[in-house]
């Protein structure tokens, strides 16, 4: 049996608590929160193989959709972050030939990087969605610079996870860094 | 290299989710509130690791930009009020003729059908995350409080087992009518306030002859028609700073006995729906 879904599942599932969780209290004092969703979509896109780490980056992306309403919480769009998670994790797994994919600060990096892009896709799709279905009180300038400053936190939650997640990546069942060479 | 037929298959898989997910992002509004109750559903999932979390993160975070001082000003309004509360538990026969008293004329009140304690297990911007929901008769008529008479907002969405509460003091809560009381018992002035920064309200006060102008520290209550019955004569907040414009009308500012950010748990004042109030409620946003 390949447990990379269950583990990917299970973690995915904890990530997305410290997100909601973490969400109220942190953007109250520090105006932005961080996403640790985003360093584990970028974790799994460094050592896994492509399409099982676009997968995963999608369907983690479209848990984050349902669990981050808009509009007053009135409203939850499928799509945007699924969309920006799944270009985040294909960036990351342009870039992970260029990197040293077991160093934490690696995954610091490569999740600040994710972060921004998921956060510009995400911005784009609501802006042009704000020409035919708008949502009140949403405003892009605003959405950019939370993201922005969410990225930079981000990278200090992914290098905190490197910690938990590097050395667990033979026991999560994707193959070691080490052995796959492209 | 040669691709074996899986891959390829579940990379054309990938190549129909993207475009499926591309779609719903762009699907107006009016077209995708089936997902609503996706969302609802995965909040509850999430719930078990979030609320500990969310419980955790509120005791440990500091305060966002509240200094001691104000910090233990705000826990002497708390004591303040829970003394009060529990004298008005104690004297509650009197207390209910003296405000029956009062009350007669233009606003009375009565009791919600049901309060439930909930706990708040997350929040966002949009406000907070309540574990109540329409399982519990809870909609968007409903009002949430602390445990004692603060308002804290209005149920802006319920799902089966949640709901989320839009504060009164965020952006886009809309306007909320006051009656500033000028002594614990006598009436004064009304206004009419809407939410600024810093978690406050703020609003012209409508001052005639023979009604004393506002001072700091004098409590301002519920008294909006478009709000439940049963949440008239709640409490607003405190009158926080008296400013007079060039008109020489007096504009206050009021700030909530608490800080509504940072609630474990709050009352949702279940009440029965008043056809007035359907209008304004059944927007999500408050009056």
């Amino acid at each position: 049996v390949n447990p990379f879904p269950v583990v990917v599942a299970v973690l995915g599932w904890i990530c997305l608590g410290l997100d909601v969780g973490l969400r109220g209290p942190l953007s109250h004092t520090l105006w932005a929160a961080p996403s640790f969703v985003v360093p584990l979509a970028a974790f799994i896109a460094l050592c896994a193989a492509p399409v099982p780490a676009l997968w995963s980056a999608l369907l983690l992306g479209l848990a984050l959709d349902l669990l981050t309403p808009v509009g007053g919480g009135s409203l939850t769009v499928a799509g945007p972050h699924a969309l920006g998670l799944f270009l985040a994790g294909q960036f990351v797994l342009a870039s992970r030939g260029l990197v040293i994919r077991r160093h934490p600060l690696t995954l610091a990096a490569l999740s600040v990087a994710a972060s921004l892009v998921m956060t510009i896709v995400v911005v784009t799709l609501f802006w042009a969605r704000q020409m035919y279905s708008p949502i009140e009180g949403w405003s892009a300038s605003a959405e950019l610079g939370t993201g922005f400053l969410s990225a930079l936190i981000t990278g200090l939650a992914g290098l905190l996870m490197s910690i938990g997640l590097l050395p667990l990546s033979p026991v999560m069942g994707l193959p070691a860094p080490h052995l796959r060479r492209r | 290299m040669a691709h074996h037929p899986h891959h390829q298959t579940s990379r054309g898989a990938l190549i129909v989710g993207v475009i499926v997910l591309l779609v719903l992002a762009v699907l107006p509004a009016r077209l995708g509130t089936w997902v609503n109750h996706l969302g609802g559903a995965a909040s509850m999932l999430v719930a078990p690791v979030a609320s500990p979390i969310y419980r955790i993160a509120r005791v440990v975070s500091p305060a966002p930009s509240s200094p001691s001082e104000e910090v233990a000003v705000l826990r002497d309004e708390i004591e303040r009020w829970k003394a009060l509360y529990l004298k008005a538990i104690v004297d509650k026969e009197e207390a209910e003729r003296k405000f029956e008293a009062l009350s007669k004329g233009a606003y009375y009140t009565e009791p919600p059908q049901a309060q439930l304690l909930r706990p708040v297990i997350g929040a966002d911007r949009d406000g907070l995350m309540v574990r109540a929901g329409s399982r519990d008769n809870v909609d968007t008529n409903c009002v949430a409080t602390t445990v004692g008479v603060q308002i804290v907002g209005r149920v802006s969405r319920a799902q089966p087992r949640l709901c989320w509460v839009r504060l009164i003091t965020e952006h886009g809560a809309g306007q909320i009518g006051g009656l500033i009381m000028t002594s614990e018992s006598v009436r004064g002035p009304s206004c009419l306030l809407s939410p600024v920064a810093g978690g406050k309200l703020q609003g012209v006060v409508s001052t005639g002859a023979g009604i004393a102008p506002p001072a700091k520290g004098q409590v301002v209550r519920l008294a909006d028609e478009k709000w439940p019955r049963s949440s008239q004569m709640l409490v607003v907040g405190v009158v926080d700073v008296v400013q007079t414009d060039s008109t020489g009308r007096s504009i206050v500012t009021v700030k909530p006995t608490l800080d509504l950010d940072r609630l474990g748990e709050v009352v949702i004042r279940v009440s029965p729906r008043e056809p007035d109030t359907d209008k304004a409620s059944t927007d999500g946003r408050g009056p």
